[in-house]
């Protein structure tokens, strides 16, 4: 089967085409311009991954209703919205630093949701 | 049940007007308004200028009023503390046979009694009058006393004044029924009102709202107008209103500056359904031919805003004010097909009333203490910055600014919020700041006006309405977590 | 409290605070006045990944992304000005400048050699566009949602149609989807989509929301709050085609038509804007014609990249220092104006000087998959570079070595060739 990928690895934005096969690996691939391309590729044809942004409430602080929060790394897309889901009832207490951490291992995924800012 | 002597049904301009003159006597009188806020109708949609009575065909009660309205304005603008502004107006033309037309205006003009009329027929000496009126005008009817407002503004400090006075007004309730009892007793969805007397200025449904009590005399259909508004910066300032030849229908496409600087172009004349304020593309486009014909220099791309509002027309009329009691029932009292130049006219169509009333033996007893005087609210943007300082000093919420387009401080909304009737929606908080009028057109400031009002009316920011009900902004929160 | 500082920066974003780290760098006094509570600007509501490969080579959230600048700024010595809106600049004839604030404690008048202008953008409106309809609510900017629903917590409607594909309909796109509204489709004017392909990829394309192009929204359709909108196809002239009328039942309609520079102190003080960017025009040490008043980020020319804001900023900064300090001078000669021929927009600077090397930065009007840089002098080509694809979302850099510069006489122009 045949795919037009769009690697996001970096601002440059390659267009990849890739072949993959019955297993979904990559067969064939033009189009990238550093092989970090190709582990994109690799990974969005299997089980593409995303960092995922939101907020979570937050309590006591001077200027904030919610905390911006991320996944520290890329979160597999299938997950989000169960993450979503355990974002939406749940808050935090100001102050909080960047880079705190908010859910740790969230879904088993190994992957922490952290705090984007410093609320006081 | 609420017991008052005369009900006024609408809170626009006329309505507005007449509850002002009316807080002179010792009367109990009440507005009925349907909308959330007063002068949200008709009056917020249109070129706000005070023509100087050269339109209207003599003769008729228009043509009366709008220039009795031009002598009375000033005197009520410092009353009342609302901008005005003489700017004097020039209706513009092309050609030979435009100016057989203003040969006709100027004769009008004189009839009607417009002070300090000239009918110019040099293209120097438009250019003297309005230097940013095209270059291809060749004759024109100059008006030196036109002047203009801002209509919602000239509304709310007439009806500010009529409550500080003890009028009584009641926001969000259409009248639903009325029963002729002792007087008339009318139903809105809230509350039940018995009166003596009832004014209708209820705008475009005024002959509805008289059937409701069985009277049908006359019938209203609503001519649609689109409007304009560009930015501060669209290559003209102090724009003089500029009018073409009129139709019998409509003034035509008017192009002036506005008290806040801003260019509006005013208007079109399509008969539509009532209540049907939307803009048209076609409409549009025609403002747009209008006035880049007349005006010179304009960068037509600047606009900020488009909206539309409708006149309410009486049929068979003449294009004139219905304004006469009832032939069935002699204590209620048209205020009808106030179409343009309503705004005009709203000080002496008030006078005009309160003369029907005293012919058709109103009792109308001068009070002792009645108070001419509404006092102007603190406009930030216009104080020097020492009076600025002096002020914050006072209070700290006038060094906070929520609007950043137009410089309006969070102080001047919690002034606007103790004023009454209170404002409590974002347009009835824009109509008396200015907040959100602006070139982003409260895009940055429209969140901090919602939070703001829903603190100091202690709801949810969920309830606050741009304008009337269901016209809802928010519905509930993104996160639901709890403390 | 003092009220002499060497460089005033208006603006506390990425541009601001940029500008104002680098000029303190250079031993000067700064004060940076900012109108929100806080430093940050629009990145605080910027909650999306995708900031900083450039300029952190790392990606961040728009929030984190201030931080980072927030945090370099809190080791200076920059007297920072918070919820303070600036109302005027005003120049003394001995090339002193006065900026005039106020916040909660009053009305204050700080005077200084150099001004940075950094107060960003705004959004494009209905009004702007002219889209005709009646007048409800439920028509909002992406940025004004992007802000209730990132800032405030609040959900500004339940199903949304989106009006343009810029980057910021795109991920408005996302964060709908994700806090659960729905969204309909975007809708796009223009033939191609006008944000990064990333976006249209993981914010469409991962939510399964159709984008449709060559449509546009021809009515608002409501009586209090938006019930539905018409959209249409058009035609090449971007006119609606009768008969291709839609109606789209919804509650609200996002608008992410355009950004333009917010230059309303800056033309109030004197400063020239240029009518292709709607921001200043600008040297090569992006001074504006006010010498001593310097422009740089998005108040200048709207970016595709917040990294881009910074990087011009730093520069814009050490600039604006070494001209208070007295180490470069307004007065400069063998100068080049700099043109720029469709389909390039506009470049910035707008000119520069002859035996520098220049980094002109511009931006196609419509995209090309395949053409060369051309530079003439007084009709005379000067410089031809590779060919290569441009996209509208991209701000361009074109770099030009001072030894080309010395053949031109008073005047460049860029164009694009285009190839096969």
């Amino acid at each position: 089967m045949k795919m037009r990928i769009c690697c996001t690895t970096c601002p440059n934005e390659c267009e990849l085409d890739v072949e993959i096969d019955e297993n979904k690996k990559i067969i064939q691939a033009t189009g990238n311009k550093c092989p970090r391309g190709l582990t994109f590729a690799e990974k969005e044809v299997v089980d593409p991954e995303r960092v995922l942004a939101s907020t979570v409430k937050v309590d006591g602080a001077k200027h904030n209703a919610l905390l911006p929060v991320r996944t520290n790394e890329a979160l597999p897309l299938r997950l989000h919205f169960n993450v979503m889901h355990q974002l939406e009832t749940m808050h935090v207490h100001a102050p909080i630093k960047m880079g705190d951490v908010i859910i740790h291992n969230v879904c088993d995924s190994g992957i922490d949701v952290i705090a984007s800012r410093n609320i006081d | 049940m609420k017991e008052y002597d005369l009900i006024i049904i609408g809170g626009g301009i006329s309505g507005c007007a007449i509850a002002r003159e009316l807080s002179r006597y010792k009367l109990k009188v009440a507005i009925l308004e349907k909308n959330s806020d007063i002068a949200s109708g008709t009056t917020k949609a249109n070129g706000g200028i005070i023509h100087a009575g050269d339109d209207p065909q003599p003769g008729t009660l228009k043509a009366k009023l709008n220039v009795r309205g031009v002598e009375l304005y000033p005197t009520y603008a410092k009353e009342l503390g609302f901008h005005y502004k003489l700017t004097g107006s020039m209706v513009v033309g092309f050609d030979e046979d435009d100016l057989k037309h203003l040969e006709q205006i100027y004769d009008n003009g004189i009839q009607n009694g417009v002070q300090g009329i000239e009918l110019v027929k040099d293209s120097k000496r438009i250019q003297e009058i309005e230097p940013q009126c095209s270059k291809n005008a060749k004759y024109a009817v100059y008006c030196p006393n036109c002047g203009i407002v801002d209509p919602f503004e000239v509304a709310i400090a007439m009806c500010e004044n009529a409550v500080e006075n003890g009028v009584d007004v009641y926001l969000d309730e259409p009248v639903i029924k009325i029963d002729k009892e002792n007087g008339f007793i009318i139903k809105t969805p809230k509350d039940t009102y018995h009166t003596t007397y009832v004014i209708d200025a209820a705008g475009l449904h005024a002959d509805d709202v008289a059937r409701l009590a069985g009277i049908d005399e006359y019938n209203i259909i609503a001519r649609h107008g689109d409007l304009l508004m560009l930015d501060k910066e669209c290559g003209v300032k102090n724009l003089m209103p500029l009018y073409p030849i009129p139709s019998p229908e409509s003034k035509g496409v008017v192009s002036l500056s506005t008290l806040a600087g801003n260019v509006i172009v005013s208007a079109t004349a399509v008969y539509r359904e009532k209540d049907d304020t939307a803009s048209y593309k076609e409409g549009i486009e025609e403002l747009l031919r209008g006035t880049n014909k007349i005006v010179d220099g304009l960068n037509s791309r600047k606009v900020i805003r488009t909206f539309a509002g409708e006149r309410a027309v009486v049929e068979n009329n003449n294009n004139d004010f219905w304004i006469k009691p009832s032939t069935i029932e002699p204590n209620w009292f048209h205020v009808a097909g106030i179409q343009s130049p309503g705004v005009a006219s709203a000080p002496a169509l008030a006078e005009y009333v309160i003369q029907m009333l005293k012919e058709s033996d109103v009792p109308l007893i001068e009070k002792e203490n009645w108070n001419p005087i509404r006092k102007e609210p603190i406009d930030f943007s216009e104080l020097t910055p020492t009076e600025q300082n002096d002020l914050i000093h006072q209070d700290p919420t006038y060094g906070k600014i929520v609007c950043r387009c137009e410089t309006v401080t969070e102080g001047e909304i919690l002034a606007a919020l103790k004023r009454n009737p209170q404002p409590r929606t974002v347009e009835a908080i824009k109509r008396r700041t200015r907040a959100g009028m602006g070139r982003c057109q409260s895009g940055f400031c429209q969140s901090k006006v919602v939070l703001i009002l829903a603190r100091e009316l202690g709801v949810s920011p969920s309830d606050i309405h741009l304008e009337n009900k269901n016209s809802w902004i928010l519905t509930g929160h993104v996160k639901e977590g709890q403390s | 409290m003092n009220t002499n500082y060497d460089v005033i920066v208006i603006g506390g974003g990425p541009a601001g605070m940029a500008a104002a780290i680098e000029a303190s760098k250079q031993n000067t006094s700064v004060a940076l006045i900012e109108r929100n509570d806080e430093l940050g600007g629009i990145l605080n509501q910027c909650i999306h990944p995708g900031f900083g490969l450039k300029y952190f080579k790392e990606e961040l959230t728009g929030p984190e992304y201030a931080q980072r600048l927030i945090n370099e700024l809190q080791e200076t010595t920059v007297k920072v000005f918070l919820s303070s809106m600036v109302l005027s600049i005003h120049h003394d004839d001995n090339q002193t400048h006065y900026v005039t604030f106020i916040n909660e404690e009053g009305n204050t008048t700080l005077s200084t050699k150099a001004i940075i202008l950094a107060m960003g953008c705004r959004e494009r409106t209905r009004g702007e566009i002219k889209i005709p309809g009646s007048r409800v609510a439920g028509v909002f900017t992406a940025g004004l949602a992007q802000r209730y629903i990132n800032m405030d917590n609040f959900k500004p409607g339940n199903r949304f149609v989106i009006l343009g594909s810029g980057d910021i309909g795109l991920i408005m796109a996302r964060r709908l989807s994700l806090e659960g509204m729905k969204v309909l489709g975007v809708y796009e004017l223009m033939p191609y989509a006008n944000g990064l392909f990333r976006n249209i990829k993981n914010c469409l394309d991962d939510f399964n929301i159709p984008l449709h192009l060559s449509t546009t929204v021809t009515k608002v359709i409501g009586k209090d709050r938006v019930e539905a909108v018409e959209v249409s196809k058009v035609d090449e002239n971007l006119q609606p085609i009768p008969g291709t009328e839609e109606v789209i039942p919804c509650d609200t309609l996002l608008l992410s038509i355009g950004l333009i520079p917010e230059n309303e102190i800056s033309s109030k003080a004197g400063v020239e804007l240029n009518p292709a960017t709607n921001g200043a025009y600008v040297n090569e040490r992006f001074e504006t014609n006010i010498p001593g008043i310097f422009s740089c980020g998005n108040v200048l020319h709207v970016h595709d990249l917040a990294d881009n804001v910074t990087a011009e900023a730093n520069i814009t900064g050490k600039n604006a220092a070494l001209y208070a300090l007295g180490l470069t001078s307004s007065i400069r000669d063998n100068t080049l104006v700099v043109h720029v021929k469709t389909p390039i927009g506009y470049s910035v600077p707008s000119s520069i000087i002859k035996n520098e090397n220049a980094s002109i930065f511009f931006r196609v009007r419509k995209p090309i998959s395949n053409a060369v840089m051309v530079v003439t002098s007084n009709g005379k080509e000067i410089f031809r570079g590779n060919a290569k694809e441009y996209k509208p979302s991209i701000m361009e850099c074109q770099i030009i070595p001072s030894k080309i510069l010395s053949e031109a006489n008073d005047e460049i122009t860029l164009s694009l060739e285009e190839g096969e």
